[in-house]
């Protein structure tokens, strides 16, 4: 049971974590929470269409499928996390006053919104395909002993639940005026995460072959695998055997969603003192 | 976005071209897993070449073939095949495993 429970909890990491920043994110504006509800469902019944047609996805592109599929919904969700920090630059000082009219701030997060259940969706995808296969494994395998594995599985679930909530409620304690600007930071690494990610794929089908070799190697210090691994991967992009290309993407993801940020930002003006 | 969709598809349908062709002419090793066991458990391959692994899932359980030695992760769903690609390897041991029995299931890859 505690093993399943491992292997489920681990899978969750990276998806609790998404949700907990986006719900931090997207606080101020309305009817976030249903966005991300649809989301996290979208994601969940995605993972259930990975995981049935598993097979056919590896064998597409001959043998690379899973991989490129990979590698594109990761660069999906690149494109939507750097459209959001981009729209919440140029919008953002309105949503952050929460005053303003809250009709107002629907009608103009809504594509915002809809871009990041995407990430969420994107997030649970990945995850909840290896979860779904894992558990359909134990009960076809196992059989009447699978239950306790069953219910370790749950657990690892709620777990991962519990790691959302930690992270959302951790960032709620960031001073509102503040957490526009943490949470587009956390958003940008993670985008540039993802970003290392998908180049690591598109290596591992084979597409890209330049500057392939290992930049570093810690994965004795800090495995990837372990669970601080996994968060930092995760949270900023942390890998132990990064190749140069990754880094590059890494540190390129970073400069063009800042230069684009800026670029869309309006004038900088004096901000009033305010009581909050 | 609908652009954006297409441009996405098109840059995927360009770059895997070159995947097609070449997946043909390199070596591929294969590896049957069944029950809690790889076979062969212990792989030679040449040092300093690119090569595939050809992965056999017999069982019922779809297993995840992982390797963090040689950064591999692939699903091999129950009674499938998937094809790995493996970086040339500089000489040395490398593990492979399973990773939803890891404990138990496990491999070794030797490049000289």
């Amino acid at each position: 049971m505690l093993a399943a429970l491992i292997i489920v909890f681990r899978e969750v990491v990276e998806a609790g974590l998404v949700v907990g920043i986006v719900l931090a994110a997207t606080r101020s504006v309305g009817g976030s929470r249903l966005w991300i509800a649809f989301g996290i469902v979208g994601g969940v019944l995605g993972s259930c269409l990975v995981a049935i047609f598993a097979s056919a996805i590896a064998n597409a592109f001959s043998g690379v499928g899973q991989e490129l599929f990979n590698a594109a919904i990761l660069a999906v969700a690149v494109v939507m996390l750097t459209w959001h920090n981009v729209w919440m630059a140029s919008h953002g000082r309105e949503l952050a006053n929460e005053l303003k009219a809250a009709s107002e701030a629907v009608a103009r997060g809504r594509k915002s919104l809809l871009a990041l259940a995407l990430v969420v969706g994107i997030a649970v995808l990945r995850e909840g395909a290896e979860i779904v296969l894992f558990l359909y494994g134990i009960v076809i395998t196992d059989g009447g002993s699978g239950l306790a594995l069953l219910l370790g599985g749950f657990l690892g679930l709620v777990l991962g639940g519990g790691l959302s909530a930690l992270t959302y409620l951790g960032l709620l304690r960031i001073p509102a005026r503040h957490l526009f600007k943490v949470t587009s930071v956390m958003i940008a690494f993670l985008a540039a995460g993802l970003a290392a990610q998908a180049t690591f794929f598109l290596e591992q089908a084979g597409v890209v072959e330049i500057l392939g070799d290992t930049a570093w190697d810690t994965s004795a210090i800090l495995s990837e695998k372990s669970l601080l691994g996994r968060v930092l991967h995760t949270l900023v992009g942390y890998s132990d055997q990064p190749s140069f290309l990754q880094l590059l993407v890494y540190l390129g993801a970073l400069l063009v969603i800042y230069l684009l940020t800026r670029a869309f930002a309006p004038a900088p003006t004096v901000e009033p003192v305010r009581q909050s | 976005m609908l652009c954006l969709r297409g441009a996405l598809l098109c840059a995927l349908a360009l770059v895997t071209l070159p995947v097609v062709a070449r997946a043909e002419d390199q070596t591929a090793y294969q590896i049957v897993l069944k029950g809690k066991a790889f076979a062969p458990e212990h792989l030679k391959v040449p040092a300093g070449k690119t090569f595939f692994i050809k992965v056999r899932n017999d069982n019922d359980a779809p297993a995840e073939f992982e390797s963090k030695d040689f950064k591999v992760e692939k699903i091999v769903a129950g009674h499938s095949e998937i094809l790995a690609r493996v970086k040339a390897l500089k000489p040395g041991t490398y593990t492979f495993f399973d990773d939803y029995q890891a404990d138990e299931t496990r491999g070794i890859i030797t490049a000289e």
